[in-house]
C-alpha cells in the first residue's frame, strides 16, 4: 500500500492505518490497481474501513448480548464462515504458478505444524510460502540455459 | 481496571504495526526482492489459516464425507475458481455446509 497512500497527508495516514485488516487491504487494493490515475481512492479505502470497523463492533456487542440467549449455538459451525470467507479472498490470485505453489505449500505446511505453540506454524508456514512463490517465480522469469536447452 | 489497561495496550501494539510504515511512507522504499515476495504474503496467510481449519475442525486431521468443513470448503474452492465472486462464494458454500451439516449428516 506505500506506494498509494504517500501522497497523504498523515492526518489520512493515521485513520487509513487504524482501519487497515487484510479484508479492507482485499477490498479496496484492486480498485487501486484498476483504477491507478484516480485521485479519490483513499476515499474508497476509508469508506471500506468504515464500513468494516462498524458491522464488526456492531456484531460484536451483538454477540455480548444476545450470544449467551441462544443455547447451543458454538456448535451450529459459524466459524465456517471465516474459511469461506478466505477461500473467496484467495482462489481469485491464484492464476499463475509461482502464486499456486506459494500457497499450497502455505497450506501443507500449515497442517504440519497446526499443534506449534503462539501460533508460530501458521507464521512460519506463510513465510516459507511466500520465500517458495517469491524464488519460483524468479526461476521461471529467467530460465538458466541448461534448462531450456533440455525442452 | 487491568483489562482496560490491556485493552488500550493492544490497541497501541496493534495501531503502531500499522502506522510506523505508513508514517514513514515517503522515505521508505521497500527492496523491490521485499515487494516481489509480498505480494505472496495475503494468499499465503489465508490458506496457513483456512486448510487447518476445514481439515482439522477439531484440531486433529478429518478428511473424511463426514466432515462438513472440509465439504463446505471444498465447494467453496470449486465456486470461487468457478466465479471469482467472494460474496456468491459465501453465501453458496455456506448453505451447502449447513444443508449439509443439519440433513445429510443427521
Amino acid at each position: 500500500m506505500l506506494p498509494h497512500i504517500k501522497h497523504l497527508p498523515q492526518c489520512w495516514r493515521v485513520p487509513l492505518g487504524f482501519l487497515l485488516i487484510d479484508e479492507v487491504f482485499a477490498a479496496t487494493y484492486p480498485r487501486y490497481l484498476n483504477n491507478p490515475t484516480d485521485g479519490n481512492n483513499h476515499w474508497h479505502y476509508l469508506g471500506v474501513g468504515v464500513a468494516f470497523y462498524l458491522s464488526w463492533n456492531v456484531a460484536t456487542i451483538i454477540g455480548i448480548f444476545f450470544g449467551t440467549s441462544i443455547p447451543g449455538i458454538e456448535t451450529w459451525g459459524l466459524d465456517f464462515a471465516m474459511s469461506a470467507t478466505f477461500i473467496g479472498m484467495v482462489m481469485p490470485h491464484l492464476v499463475n504458478k509461482p502464486m499456486i505453489i506459494a500457497v499450497v505449500t502455505s497450506g501443507s505446511l500449515a497442517l504440519l505444524t497446526f499443534d506449534w505453540p503462539h501460533k508460530m506454524g501458521l507464521v512460519l508456514s506463510s513465510l516459507i510460502g511466500m520465500a517458495v512463490g517469491y524464488y519460483f517465480e524468479q526461476a521461471t522469469k529467467t530460465p538458466p540455459q541448461s534448462l531450456t536447452e533440455e525442452k | 481496571m487491568s483489562i482496560w489497561l490491556l485493552i488500550f495496550a493492544m490497541a497501541l501494539v496493534t495501531f503502531t504495526i500499522r502506522y510506523a510504515l505508513y508514517a514513514r511512507a515517503n522515505s521508505i522504499t521497500l527492496p523491490p526482492k521485499l515487494e516481489q515476495a509480498l505480494k505472496f504474503s495475503a494468499p499465503c496467510v489465508l490458506t496457513a489459516i483456512w486448510v487447518p481449519a476445514i481439515m482439522m475442525p477439531q484440531g486433529e486431521l478429518f478428511i473424511s464425507v463426514s466432515n462438513p468443513y472440509l465439504i463446505g470448503g471444498l465447494v467453496a474452492v470449486a465456486i470461487s475458481i468457478w466465479q471469482k465472486s467472494i460474496l456468491l462464494t459465501i453465501v453458496t458454500s455456506m448453505s451447502c455446509f449447513f444443508i449439509y451439516k443439519l440433513i445429510i449428516l443427521v
